[in-house]
């Protein structure tokens, strides 16, 4: 049985040379239920052959080289400090009026959005990166807060360095949702960036920080506090006006 | 392609992940079909094959260029899909979930129906015979790969999928299979 099937396999596979292909003829010849199994097995090994291959989801690749991408960007970059610009923004931004915060969102919301409008849709570095340069990341991250509800999953990051604080948040959500940086005390902003790049997805309102978030991002905060310990913040997470998550940062 | 998969390989290492991109792409048809067959839902299979690309990623260093890239990420693909498998067994049945042919002409409404049933019985099998069905037929690859992709000795590997091929026949006649006749 075992030279039979072995037999049988090199011929499904068209490894048998001549002589054993003559020799395996003869055998079925003289065998109806050898020949009967191998034409079974032949019409299984063309059908098989002859099943349809299947189109991978579109945007797949797209979907693997974003977080490739991110991966890349967390892992070498992270906004060098220099926005000092940023941080009066965000103090006239806090201590404006409301027409003149329209204003300013949208003219920043339009400096943002000019890099998308010259690269391709793929993710790059540089677009969107409103503020800072990018320079290698200090390892200090660690995670303090971890985000697990049903669509929703990611992490806080948070680390001190040279008097600035560094806050990080990684999310990973299937549908859209509105993430609200709430600060509970006096904070400014000194820069930040996000990854892949989201023109005009951060909000800056003179009570919280808003992202429109979707799908897999990270976005990278340096703030300051009038005071050298870190400033309290909580973080809230919605849908639709529907509170999903809501946490103190620790 | 195996030595121009090497070179996309040791670009990426290079830190250019345009040469990624292409790796994916050469190959993203043939994991989402595999993971497909195993797991057989295609949300979870394509959760998985974009899982596996980006740990493939990120393991890359690790990677043999001696050995076919496919070879080493197809590996990582069956793992990850018979993890998801086993998980998902203690839970429930495994749930076909396969993308169904489009049946407008004639010819194309017979093969579809027909593949439908080859599907079928595929999903009757065991899955350790499933995956060797799989690998030899949508990852094409040679036993000597089969080996090294499940860990098993070629021996091994040809006994199961010439059991594999054989249950598959006995399945295939009892739906009334036609195949070999067109």
């Amino acid at each position: 049985m075992a030279h039979t099937e072995s037999d049988l396999q090199a011929a499904l596979d068209n490894k048998l040379s001549p002589a054993e292909k003559a020799r395996l003829a003869a055998h079925l010849e003289r065998n109806p239920q050898a020949r009967e199994d191998y034409e079974r097995l032949k019409n299984v090994d063309a059908a098989l052959r002859n099943l349809e291959s299947v189109d991978p989801p579109g945007g797949l690749r797209q979907d693997v080289m974003r977080q490739v991408r991110l991966k890349e960007a967390l892992k070498d970059s992270s906004v060098r400090t220099g926005g000092s610009w940023f941080v009066q923004a965000w103090e006239a931004l806090r201590n404006t009026r409301p027409v003149f915060q329209l204003g300013l969102g949208f003219a920043l919301g339009m400096l943002a959005l000019l890099p998308a409008l010259w690269n391709s849709p793929e993710l790059s570095l540089n677009p969107g990166h409103v503020a800072g340069t990018l320079s290698r990341s200090h390892s200090g991250l660690s995670t303090v807060l971890t985000i697990r509800e049903p669509g929703i999953q990611g992490e806080v990051l948070k680390s001190t360095q040279d008097g600035e604080f560094q806050m990080e948040l990684r999310l990973r959500s299937q549908t859209p949702v509105l993430v609200s940086i709430i600060p509970g005390s006096p904070v400014s902003l000194v820069s930040w960036e996000s990854e892949p790049a989201t023109p005009g997805t951060v909000q800056f309102e003179p009570d919280r920080l808003g992202i429109q978030h979707a799908g897999v991002a990270a976005y990278r905060f340096r703030i300051t506090s009038a005071t050298d310990l870190w400033p309290s913040l909580s973080i809230r997470i919605e849908q639709d006006g529907l509170s999903l998550f809501q946490e103190n940062i620790p | 392609m195996a030595e121009q998969d090497a070179a996309l390989a040791a670009r990426c290492l290079r830190g250019d992940t345009d040469a990624y991109d292409e790796l994916v792409r050469r190959h993203e048809r043939a994991l989402y079909n595999g993971a497909l067959r195993i797991v057989r839902n295609s949300e979870d299979a394509r959760d998985i094959v974009q899982g596996v690309f980006v740990k493939a990623y990120e393991k890359l260093s690790t990677y043999d260029p001696e050995r076919k890239f496919f070879s080493w990420i197809y590996r990582m693909m069956v793992n990850a899909s018979l993890n998801w498998v086993e998980a998902r067994r203690t839970h429930q049945e495994l749930e076909a979930d396969l993308p169904s042919s489009e049946p407008s002409p004639e010819g194309e409404f017979v093969m579809g129906e027909e593949s439908r049933r080859i599907e079928e019985a595929l999903a009757r099998l065991k899955p350790e015979h499933r995956l060797a069905v799989v690998l030899r037929y949508f990852g094409e690859l040679s036993y000597d790969e089969l080996s090294y992709v499940l860990d098993l000795p070629a021996k091994t590997v040809k006994s199961r999928l010439y059991e594999a091929r054989r249950l598959l026949a006995a399945y295939m006649t009892e739906a009334g299979v036609s195949h070999g006749t067109h």
